[in-house]
Formats: structure tokens, C-alpha cells, sequence
């Protein structure tokens, strides 16, 4: 490849790579027909910056055009003039309106549910992050010729995805670290045509400097942009370090449920605080699970929807139910959900927001994009609905059909889990049982027991947990709600999961939710009844088992407890002991347990930052090369021993390089030849030397290069 | 003494010389490059010289040859124990004709003095050479008689511990600008020396390729070199270095400094440049510096010489690298 044309394809290349690092967004909003614009600006821009280096062999100048043009279109497409028209002409009031549209951007990312739709302020935000990543880029991996630390840069779109532990797409990450790989490896094979030929000719080198000022401004994008991201507070105040799993700054339940996660961190962060006429209510439930995959569970789909205004429960209930009702009054601080906690009991709700009922998951939606945050609402609710005589009635619905009501997913058993050993335990463990409400008992009481450990921290298995925790017997709530919920299906019972919250603690006339009260539990099917919730995760860390599923002989202090781990007994307001999935694992992440993660992802790219700014400050040392002294150090520094001792004179330094060091070609013998007269001439005669510094830089870069070449060389055929 | 700063002409002229009275030198004495570059720089350094060896090793050759490469006035002094020193300066004869003395030069009235076996002879007869080495003139009977000039002694001498000799002592060692050891050829020079000599005088084959008044300039031009500020710290270093070991008694003086300066200054203008580089003093550093030390018991103890003594000192010397100075701020 002739000298420069590799610019021409490096620049598509990185604008390939910022396009593709656009899914690392994926976690955060949700992908639609914005891209197009975003892709054609990206296309645009990339188009302008490479005919531009057509036109002039300056390194910097086509760059600068890229960005000029990019914010060009910014302007047109994402900033409306005044009067609402088209702004094809920036004025000096669009830096004001372009203000504006940020501000937008951030206001509406503060109040948004992950993954958010994109509005067009928010498009327009993230198309100029991607514009001004594809110009710093590009001037770094093509302007400078630092394309390999520029993939450091192009790491910063999927740094949301990597500290929110999304699952990242894997195909434009390869997709991307391909087109980098190419511009790596075009730019080293044009490296020699380049500016090392530039430098020879008397031209500057490329300043490190900038180089240096690309990282930096990478860092600046960064750190101003992660909090926006995130739905942080914004510019202007110093950013505050926000819980990664949401939008919004507000809490969120994880709902990527994964057996072999461990629970990993708790938070005592309020999220919800309510009063009730009926005491404390034992669950508030928001989501429904019904797909499990052997370690993952899935989300309901979510079906017919109604705005509803009766008796909210999956069963056709007599509203006589509500004559006595228990009522609770919830305001949600901080947590950002799209499904109203609600206690589980057939129930009414008053919000001040419209919403919708999902009677087949038993879900509440809201359609704000804010989703439950800062909600206000009140809940009727038949506290004692569910008795042991009711469900034991319900016994016969069943011979009756009464299931063939719920739909099959709620029976589904994936084939990767060993169903007839699951099977075998839970007949084992229900031999006797007269009825449904007997055998969910035994299940609950077999789980509880003993034999079963309380622990926070799983090892992950293959493809069947519920086998791998039915032989460990470790698990935390989740593995505890899962293998009921397998285990009854085995017994052709219907059941499912449900996340939420525990209900809390009392404090005053209040109970206040944590966000280490986030808790999953199994959820079996009456016919006639409803979804009724049974508690298998050991007392120690839930507390109480349902009323109606109580066992009268004993309570909790029949059996020797494990205790709670160490973190969990250090937290201060622990009663009861609760139990919470993790942000990773399914639970809730708020501001503290998320800040390990931004602070970790934040260090780790202000170390990168520092490493790249040391490494480029010794390679502009190198480079600045002022005299022959600097020009034969610089040369010294590059061979290392192979340069000779010092007590070698530059003659005999040359005669040891050709004769002991690498293998160096004609073109690099020469340069030495030529570094070590002016280093002669400067040091030792009357008249100097008159080689000018850019060349004397050029001569040990090429020295220096083509020792690398040699050893890389040598290195090769050794392997071979 | 007024140096100038030599043109490029005379410095081609200084190199053209060396070539040439190098080439003469190789048609009688093959495999002596060291030996010959040293003489050569010592010669326009307007030094003196002491060839070193074993006897048979082509001493005396290279010096003849050298005398007859330059048309110069060479005399010979074949020092032995009844040597007198006025055998050496010359001696003042009554002219009855005339009623007055006459001086009759001696043999050191030569531009190129060849001194064979120098230290056979007593102390006494080698002070009178070696004060008109240092004095560049000879005092008779009260008067002072300046020597030709270009003015060089090529002295030889046996190695000291031979049967019959009267060694040099330090301080008239001092007074020889270089020692160089000639040493054995080798294995394919030597069967070569059996072909030169084959039948005929090789150095019948050798001719005058300059006069000493080339020699003179020679001399001028090589004074003008420009030894650098690096170049001098550098060989000050390594002076110093040899005063500062354990392996050396004695360590090389100032006057060593100057003279390894000015052999290095002929040894540049033997190249064609005009300054001195760290190398030319590298290359004569042993040649200048080895006969003036004196090796510590310990080091001759481990049989060390002091060439090598001086050569681990030369490689742990630093060749400094050079700043140009800053110009003064002016105004």
C-alpha cells in the first residue's frame, strides 16, 4: 500500500467500529429508527474527513472538516430553529439552542426507565457523542498514528454495557475490535511510507501532544458524558456516582435472573415506605417469571391489559371479599419499576396515574416513562383471603379441570433440567400429602429444613442448577423460589415466580422498604383461589412463612440455623433478616451498591488514561528532538543493551550496532551512519553539524524501528 | 607558536602523506598496522618514539625505512656500553691550520636520529640524548647548537629484563611520546617477510615520498587540529582513571595528557578531519600512556600488564556526550 492511502480506509473503518460501539448502549435505550440518522451523520462525517485527506496530506486539517461537517448536520437534523423550522444556517444563538436540547436530553434521561425510548433530544445527544468520538478517533488512530491506543477510546460507547454487566452484544463488539484490528494493522503496514518519510523530508513529526490531548478529551467525553448516560444529575454539578442499573438515578429490581450468580451486595437504601390498617403486609409483588431455562428465568409476556378499576386478582373474585379490607398506602421513593408493587391478595388501587392490569401475571403496568418513581398510591386489599381451608377447597377444581385455565407455560419444564430426578425428590418428599395444599407445604417445609444452607454465595454450574442445588443445597432465595417452582411443576402443579419486595420494617407508624428487602419466591396455582405464594427461602433470612402455610408443631427455632453470612450481620436495621438478589443477579442496585462499579469502571479508565499519557510523553521525549544529543539518546533509548556500553565512542557504537545488534537494513544502516557523523560533528567539531532536528529525529526513529522489525523477525522464526 | 585552523588542502596534504610513507613502510614491514599508524602519528606529532620488542622483530627496519620514506638526514647510533656522549652529540677538534676548534657534529644532527638499543648504552651517554630530545638543541663546550627540524628520535631497546642493559628510568621514558611494542608477525605476514627478503635488501626498495620541509608543514597543520571540549574531557578522564586505579603504582601525568592530545591530534589529521574524535584518543591512549605507568605489586602479581591495565581503563570510561555550551546572554 502506496504512503497514505491506508488513511483513506481507516477512517470508514473507526466510523464502523463508533457505529457499531452504539450497541453497548443497548442496555439503556432501546433501538429504533433513530439509528438511521445517527448512521448517516456517522457515514457523513466519515465521508467528508476521507475526501479531505484526499485533497491535503496535512494530518490534523481533515479532521477538523470531519467535525465541522458533523456538526453541521448535528445542528440541522437535532436542533430546531426558533420559529420550529430547520436551522440549516448556525447562528450565535445555536450554541444557546443546542444547550437546550441537552438539557432535555438530561432532564428526560433523569426521569426514564431503562431501556429508554429515544427522543429526539436524546438521539440528537447521542449522535454527537458519537460524532465527536469518530473526529477524536480519527485524529488519533489516523492524524497521529497512534491507531492501536485509539482502541482505548472506541472501548468508551461499551463502557455503560461493561459496568452495568450487560450482556453484550457479541457481534458488533467483534465487529467493531475487527475494524480496529484493521486499522492496526493497515496503519503498520503504511507505517514506513508515512511520517517517518514526512519527518525525513524535514516536515514535523506528528506531535505527541495532540495525541495526548485526544486522550484526555476521551476522558472529559467520559466522565461528563457517564453520568448523563446513567441519568445522572447533569453538568454543572459535580457528578454525583449514580447505581449503574438504571436510568434515572433511581433503584431498579435486576430482572435478569440467573441461577448461578451469587449475591454479591445489599443496600439499606429506602426504596418504598408504606402504612397499613393490617400491620405489615408480607410481600409487595411486582413481576411475574414463568420461563426458566435450567439457570435463567424470563419474564412473563406480557398479556391483555386493562385498565381496570374492580377487584385486581387473576381469579373472578365476589366483591364481598373487600368488606373489611386492609389499606395500604405506598409512596415509592426512588425506585423506577414498570410494575406497581402491590401486596398479593386480591385488591383495588388508587393512583394518580393511569395504569393498566395484567390479570394472567397478575402485573399492574404504568406507562410513565419514569416508571414508579416518586408514585403515590393506595391499595384495598383482603388481607386474610387466602386460608388453608380455602386452598385445601380448591382441591376439587383440580379433578375438575380447574387448570386447564392457566396457560401451559406455567407447567413448561425445560428439557436441560433432569426432571426425573427433580421429580423423584419431590414425590419423595410429598409422599402422603392429601391434597395440592399439602404437597406445596411439604415442599416449602422440605426446602426450609435443615438440609438446606443459606448462602449468598453460589458457584456457578451448568446447564441444570436446580439439580446442581437440590445436591449442594447452598443457594439464596432465588435458588430456594426456583427449585419449588420446578419441583411442583414436576408434580403437574402450576406454578411460577414472582419478584419483589419483603415487607419491611416498622419504623414509627410507617414500614419502610429497603433495597435489601428485593426478594423472589414461588408461586403456586389454585384453581378457584389464584397464584398463591409459598416461602421456601430458610427463616433466617425471610422470617416468617405465610399464615396459610404455617406449620403448627414448630417454628423456626426447631432447627439449627446457619448463620448469616458475615456482610449481611455487619448491616445495621437487618430485622428481619431479608433476603435480596443482587443487581446482578435479581434484585435491586441503587446509588451505593452501584458506585463500586462506575468508581471501578472510572479508575480503570483514568488509569489507562495515565498509562497512555506516560507512554506518550516517553514516546514525545523521544521526539523532541532538539540536537544530536537528543537524537543519539533517543536512539541509545530505543536499542537498550544493543546500543553498547557508554564508554563505546559513536563510531565504535555504530560498528557495535551493525556488528553484535539486530539485523538492520540498508536504509536503517545508513540512517545510522548519518545520525553518528552528526553526533560526531555536533560533540567534537569546530563547526557543528548542520543536520536539521527533524531529520536527526527521523534517522533514530528509523534506526530504532527497524531494530524492533529485526526482532520481531527474529522472534518469528523462532517460533517457526 | 601560532596555530591555525588547518584548510581542507592541508589536511589532504597531511593524509596523503601518511599514505604514502605507510605504503613505503608496508613494502618492507607487512602485518604492522598498529605499529606504523602509531609511528606515523607520533612522527607528525613531533614526537619521540621507543620501539619495544624482543630483538628481530623488524625494530630497527621500521626505522629505517621510515627514515628513508622521509627525505630527511637520518643518523644512526648503534648505543653500546662504551658510548660516549660526546659519540652521540658530536665533538669539537682543534684545527691547527686554522688555530681554532672546530664543532664536528655528532649523529643526533639528523632529522631522524635512529637509536638502536637505547638502554645498552650507560645512563650517561642516554642523558645526553634524551636532554636533546627534550631541549631540541645540544650544548658543546659551553655552546647551544639548535637541531635540524623536524627534529624525531626513534629510539629501540631490548625489553629490560635482557642481559646487558641499562634500563630507562621514568622520567626519561616520559621523555618518548609513544612505546610501541612491534610484536611477532603472523603465521601468512611472516612467510611474506621471507618472500621480501628473498635474495635482495627490501629496504633498498624503499623510496622518499616526502621532504622534511613536507614534514615541517605536516607538523603546522596537525597543530591547528581542533580538539573539542568533549574530546579533552574525555582524555583527561581517562588519565585521571589511570591515577585512580589499584592495578597502577604509578598513573599517567599531565604531561601524558598533553602528549596523548597532541598524537591524537595527528592521528585525526592522519583521517582527513580537522578535530579530534573520542576514538583517536581510544586508539593511542595505550601506546602513549603504557610506558609512562608503573603496575601496582597486585596487578603484576596477577601478571597483568600495563597495557591491559590501561585498556580496562579506557573501557570503563565514559565517552561523555557534549551540550553545546550556551551562548552567553548578550546585552
Amino acid at each position: 500500500m502506496s504512503a497514505g492511502r491506508w488513511r483513506l480506509l481507516a477512517t470508514p473503518l473507526m466510523a464502523v467500529a463508533v457505529g457499531l460501539g452504539l450497541a453497548g448502549l443497548s442496555g439503556l435505550v432501546s433501538f429504533g429508527a433513530w439509528l438511521w440518522p445517527v448512521a448517516a451523520i456517522l457515514a457523513a462525517t466519515a465521508a467528508v474527513i476521507t475526501l479531505a485527506r484526499l485533497a491535503t496530506a496535512r494530518p490534523f486539517l481533515p479532521t477538523v472538516a470531519g467535525a465541522l461537517a458533523g456538526t453541521w448536520l448535528l445542528t440541522v437534523t437535532y436542533i430546531p430553529a426558533d420559529d420550529g423550522g430547520t436551522r440549516w444556517i448556525p447562528g450565535p444563538g445555536t450554541p444557546a439552542a443546542a444547550l437546550v436540547v441537552l438539557r432535555d436530553a438530561i432532564a428526560y434521561a433523569e426521569v426514564t426507565v431503562a431501556p429508554a425510548a429515544v427522543v429526539p433530544a436524546l438521539a440528537g445527544t447521542i449522535v454527537a457523542g458519537a460524532v465527536a468520538l469518530l473526529v477524536v478517533v480519527d485524529a488519533m488512530a489516523v492524524g497521529a498514528g497512534f491507531a492501536a491506543s485509539a482502541g482505548f477510546i472506541l472501548l468508551v460507547p461499551w463502557l455503560p454495557a461493561l459496568t452495568l454487566e450487560r450482556r453484550i452484544p457479541t457481534l458488533a463488539l467483534a465487529g467493531a475490535l475487527a475494524a480496529w484490528l484493521a486499522v492496526v494493522a493497515l496503519s503498520r503496514r503504511g507505517e514506513h511510507g508515512t511520517w517517518h518519510a514526512r519527518a525525513r523530508e524535514g516536515a514535523a513529526p506528528a506531535p505527541a501532544g495532540i495525541a495526548a490531548a485526544a486522550i484526555a478529551a476521551t476522558v472529559a467525553i467520559g466522565l461528563a458524558a457517564a453520568p448523563l448516560a446513567i441519568g445522572g444529575p447533569g453538568w454543572g454539578q459535580i457528578p454525583r456516582l449514580t447505581l449503574p442499573a438504571s436510568l434515572g438515578g433511581a433503584s431498579r429490581l435486576d430482572l435478569e435472573i440467573d441461577l448461578r450468580d451469587s449475591l454479591t451486595s445489599r443496600s439499606s437504601e429506602p426504596v418504598l415506605a408504606y402504612s397499613s390498617t393490617g400491620g405489615r403486609v408480607d410481600v409487595l409483588r411486582a413481576y411475574s417469571f414463568s420461563f426458566f431455562d435450567g439457570t435463567r428465568w424470563d419474564r412473563d409476556p406480557e398479556g391483555a391489559t386493562v385498565p381496570a378499576n374492580g377487584i385486581l386478582w387473576s381469579e373472578q373474585v365476589p366483591s364481598s371479599v373487600l368488606d373489611s379490607p386492609t389499606t395500604v398506602s405506598v409512596s415509592i421513593g426512588a425506585l423506577a419499576e414498570t410494575r406497581v408493587p402491590v401486596p398479593s391478595a386480591p385488591r383495588t388501587l388508587v393512583a394518580g396515574v393511569e395504569w393498566r392490569y395484567d390479570s394472567s401475571t397478575d402485573e399492574i403496568v404504568v406507562d410513565r416513562p419514569e416508571g414508579t418513581q416518586g408514585l403515590s398510591y393506595t391499595v384495598r386489599m383482603a388481607s386474610d383471603f387466602t386460608t388453608e381451608e380455602a386452598l385445601r377447597a380448591a382441591d376439587a377444581l383440580i379433578d375438575e379441570g380447574g387448570d386447564d385455565r392457566v396457560p401451559d407455560r406455567y407447567l413448561e419444564l425445560n428439557e436441560r433440567i433432569d426432571i426425573a430426578s427433580v421429580r423423584a425428590v419431590a414425590e419423595a418428599q410429598t409422599t402422603g400429602a392429601a391434597d395440592r395444599y399439602e404437597a406445596a407445604r411439604m415442599l416449602q417445609e422440605y426446602l426450609r429444613g435443615p438440609r438446606f444452607t443459606y448462602d449468598t454465595d453460589v458457584t456457578p454450574t451448568g446447564d441444570d442448577a436446580v439439580s446442581t442445588f437440590l445436591e449442594e443445597r447452598r443457594g439464596y432465595c432465588v435458588q430456594f423460589a426456583t427449585a419449588m417452582v420446578v419441583m411442583a411443576r414436576t408434580l403437574d402443579i402450576p406454578a411460577r415466580m414472582a419478584v419483589g419486595f419483603l415487607g419491611g420494617v416498622e419504623d414509627g407508624e410507617r414500614y419502610v422498604v429497603r433495597g435489601r428487602d428485593a426478594h423472589a419466591w414461588p408461586e403456586l396455582y389454585f384453581p378457584g383461589h389464584g397464584w398463591v405464594r409459598f416461602e421456601p427461602t430458610p427463616a433466617v433470612q425471610t422470617g416468617l412463612r405465610p399464615e396459610y402455610a404455617s406449620v403448627e408443631q414448630t417454628d423456626s427455632q426447631a432447627f439449627p440455623f446457619q448463620e448469616p453470612n458475615a456482610r449481611s450481620t455487619v448491616l445495621p436495621d437487618r430485622q428481619p433478616q431479608v433476603d435480596q438478589p443482587d443487581e446482578t443477579s435479581g434484585g435491586t442496585a441503587e446509588e451505593q451498591a452501584g458506585f463500586p462499579w462506575l468508581a471501578a469502571g472510572g479508575a480503570g479508565l483514568l488509569a489507562v488514561a495515565a498509562g497512555a499519557a506516560i507512554w506518550l510523553r516517553r514516546r514525545a521525549r523521544a521526539d523532541e528532538v532538539e540536537d544530536p544529543e537528543d537524537a543519539w539518546a533517543a536512539l541509545r533509548r530505543g536499542l537498550g543493551e544493543r546500543a553498547g556500553d557508554p564508554s563505546l565512542t559513536p563510531a565504535e557504537t555504530e560498528a557495535w550496532i551493525v556488528g553484535e545488534g539486530p539485523e538492520l537494513g540498508d536504509e536503517a544502516r545508513e540512517a545510522l551512519g548519518s545520525l553518528r557523523a552528526a553526533v560526531e560533528d555536533h560533540r567534537y567539531s569546530p563547526r557543528g553539524t548542520d543536520a536539521a532536528p527533524a531529520a536527526l529525529a527521523a534517522w533514530a526513529d528509523t534506526v530504532v524501528e527497524a531494530a524492533k522489525e529485526a526482532d520481531r523477525a527474529a522472534h518469528a522464526r523462532a517460533r517457526s | 607558536m601560532t596555530t591555525t585552523v588547518p584548510s581542507a588542502q592541508q589536511l589532504a596534504d597531511v593524509a596523503r602523506l601518511a599514505q604514502e610513507v605507510r605504503a613505503q613502510l608496508d613494502t618492507v614491514l607487512s602485518g604492522l598496522d598498529d605499529a606504523v599508524d602509531a609511528t606515523l602519528a607520533t612522527v607528525l606529532a613531533e614526537g619521540h618514539l621507543l620501539l619495544e620488542d624482543v630483538p628481530g622483530v623488524g625494530k630497527t627496519t621500521l626505522a629505517r625505512a621510515l627514515g628513508r620514506a622521509l627525505d630527511a638526514s637520518v643518523g644512526r647510533i648503534q648505543f653500546t656500553p662504551d658510548l660516549l656522549p660526546s659519540d652521540v652529540t658530536g665533538v669539537s677538534v682543534f684545527r691547527s691550520d686554522e688555530h681554532r676548534f672546530e664543532f664536528r657534529p655528532g649523529p643526533v644532527f639528523a632529522n631522524i636520529v635512529v637509536a638502536d638499543e637505547i638502554n645498552r648504552a650507560s645512563p650517561k651517554t642516554q642523558a645526553a640524548l634524551l636532554e636533546s630530545m627534550q631541549e631540541r638543541s645540544v650544548t658543546v663546550d659551553g655552546e647551544t647548537r639548535a637541531l635540524p627540524a623536524p627534529f624525531l628520535v626513534i629510539a629501540t631497546q631490548n625489553p629490560i629484563d635482557m642481559e646487558g642493559t641499562y634500563p630507562l628510568p621514568e622520567a626519561q621514558r616520559d621523555r618518548f611520546m609513544t612505546r610501541i611494542a612491534v610484536g611477532y608477525p603472523t603465521s601468512a605476514d611472516e612467510v611474506a617477510m621471507l618472500d621480501a627478503h628473498d635474495g635482495h635488501d627490501p629496504l633498498a626498495d624503499v623510496h622518499p615520498v616526502a621532504t622534511a620541509a613536507d614534514l615541517e608543514r605536516a607538523i603546522a597543520t596537525v597543530r591547528g587540529i581542533y580538539g573539542a571540549p568533549a574530546v579533552k574531557q574525555y582524555l583527561v578522564d581517562v588519565v585521571r582513571a589511570t591515577r585512580a586505579t589499584a592495578e597502577l603504582r604509578l598513573g599517567a601525568s599531565p604531561r601524558s595528557s598533553l602528549q596523548l592530545l597532541a598524537a591524537a591530534k595527528a592521528r585525526a589529521a592522519m583521517h582527513g578531519r580537522d578535530h579530534v574524535l573520542p576514538d583517536d584518543v581510544k586508539a593511542l591512549a595505550v601506546p602513549v600512556l603504557a610506558h609512562r605507568v608503573i603496575p601496582s605489586a597486585q596487578a603484576r602479581g596477577a601478571n597483568r600488564t600495563a597495557e591491559a591495565v590501561i585498556e580496562d581503563v579506557i573501557a570503563q570510561v565514559a565517552v561523555p556526550a557534549a551540550r553545546s555550551p550556551e551562548p552567553l546572554a548578550r546585552g
